[in-house]
């Protein structure tokens, strides 16, 4: 098979140009789904029962469709109810609230798994259930948070590439185009997979290295 | 039964609230989606983005070039309007026009029933008569679409080509010969050629000037062979409110086509001059 370089060359500048708008897109969702995910899973431990039974039914919802149709789903119905994003917006609002409903589980799991002594000595102590969550539990459950979050956090650049279906100018979208003039569907597909393995290889050192200065408890 | 009573406050509040919904209703009555255009400055043309000639990305930013961006240009430059050509998936396309996205489509939107129920077109701007693309080594095994019983087909979803595929399909199993193997649709057709270079299709179908790009970049390796499908041709597709608009690009494709200009963008993109009849073809 005969490899053509001067692809390489042309295609280069504007799968960068590509990686750049992956890169703000899953920055954007990633702070509004983290933010989103922590009310949640806070929501999620509350007292109150339909707080809790509303959280239940947002993560089963996310959890239950596919990323591709919650896309979908954002991009055709907001306008309908009168919520009119561009395209850009409505793609990192879908990715950001799929992004919340697997937070929500993370933040739930790992704060409900720090030793009840903390909870009981909270108690004793006369804190109320918010201020226990908020100042003894949340600082101690971000350490076994990492792991997870990060897992998230890698799927979501990923899955960024999903947002191609709905005229995002994303990595995936501007691989499209050069394949759709260049015909060389193999050469720049190599290529799109090195820029993700990047990026991704980026977040997971990001992460290895707070996690090393994090203080364990 | 308690009548009900009403008293004056709530009378007057009804009454100003069907005076209201009188204007509104009345207003609405003139069509401005011209004036909007106008004054917007932009007209946004949703089209598709990996189908060159009509529309492809070229240069930094993906910049959508090609016969449908220059026309575009050309029908809106006289009010001072350039255009915004928006990459979309085809098949949700009319969806995606009534989501607000855009206000025009483009990328060679062929005459159909359905799509007449849906949206209003304007009146021929480029022949897209569908023709077949084969790997060179089979031009003389398949002279026609019917040389095809047996083989596999690769169309583009929500794209003529799917119709004329399955019509054909079910044209060959009721005369009781063989029909195809698969008709396998694909989102866009870069997958779709690629497929047929490696062996998994015997033919794409597409419309004549897309696949004579496909031979211009890769020649020797494919054959084109025309008249698969009957004489077809594609106009511009706007929201069914949007009569000013499209009455706007009729006048503005006669006038491109009585000054000459229509025809030479077709040589430019697709190395070939169209005739284009002056009415929307019956469907």
């Amino acid at each position: 098979m005969a490899i053509d370089w001067g692809v390489y060359v042309s295609a280069l500048p504007i799968l960068w140009e590509g990686t750049i708008a992956t890169l703000e897109i899953s920055f954007c969702a990633i702070i509004l789904g983290t933010l989103g995910g922590l009310v949640l899973g806070i929501l999620s431990l509350s007292a109150w029962g339909p707080a809790r039974a509303f959280v239940r039914g947002y993560v089963d919802f996310i959890r239950g469709t596919p990323l591709l149709v919650q896309i979908f789903l954002v991009f055709f119905a907001l306008p309908v109810v009168g919520i009119s994003l561009n395209e850009t917006w409505s793609g990192i609002a879908a990715l950001s609230l799929n992004c919340a409903g697997y937070v929500s589980e993370i933040v739930r799991g790992t704060v409900s798994g720090v030793e009840e002594g903390q909870s009981d000595a909270a108690k004793a102590i006369g804190m109320t259930r918010i201020q226990t969550i908020v100042y003894i539990l949340v600082p101690q459950a971000i350490r076994p948070m990492l792991p997870a979050m990060t897992n998230e956090l890698i799927s979501l650049i990923k899955n960024s590439s999903l947002l191609s279906v709905i005229a995002v100018y994303e990595l995936m979208n501007a691989a499209k185009g050069i394949i759709a003039t260049d015909f060389v569907p193999f050469q720049i597909y190599t290529l799109v997979a090195i820029f993700y393995f990047i990026m991704v290889s980026l977040v997971a050192s990001l992460s290895r290295y707070v996690e090393r200065r994090l203080p364990a408890w | 039964m308690e009548t009900m009573k009403i008293d004056r406050r709530q009378a007057a509040i009804m009454l100003g609230a069907t005076g209201l919904l009188a204007a509104v209703g009345s207003a609405r009555a003139a069509d401005d989606s011209l004036e909007k255009i106008k004054k917007a400055g932009v007209v946004r043309v949703g089209c598709e983005a990996e189908n060159p000639p009509f529309g492809f990305r070229q240069g930094s930013g993906g910049k959508i070039v090609g016969y449908d961006t220059d026309l575009a240009t050309a029908l809106f430059s006289p009010i001072g309007d350039h255009p915004e050509m928006i990459g979309t998936e085809w098949a949700s396309i009319i969806a995606t026009l009534y989501a607000g996205r855009f206000d025009i489509i483009m990328s060679g939107m062929t005459y159909t029933k359905e799509r007449a129920a849906r949206v209003i077109f304007s009146i021929p701007y480029v022949d897209v008569s569908f023709a077949m693309l084969i790997r060179s080594a089979d031009k003389d095994k398949f002279k026609s679409l019917e040389d095809l019983a047996g083989h596999k087909i690769g169309v583009e979803l929500g794209s003529p080509g799917a119709t004329i595929a399955s019509g054909l399909d079910e044209k060959l199993k009721k005369s009781g010969r063989k029909s195809f193997e698969a008709i396998r649709t694909y989102s866009e057709y870069p997958p779709a050629y690629l497929a047929l270079a490696q062996g998994s299709l015997d033919a794409v179908l597409n419309v004549a000037p897309s696949l004579g790009v496909v031979l211009r970049d890769s020649p020797g390796k494919y054959v084109v062979v025309q008249g698969v499908g009957p004489q077809k041709w594609a106009g511009i597709a706007s929201n069914k409110e949007n009569v000013e608009l499209i009455n706007f690009i009729n006048q503005g494709i006669r006038r491109l086509k009585a000054s000459g200009e229509i025809y030479t963008l077709q040589e430019k993109w697709f190395g070939f001059k169209m005739p284009l009849p002056d009415e929307i073809p019956a469907l």
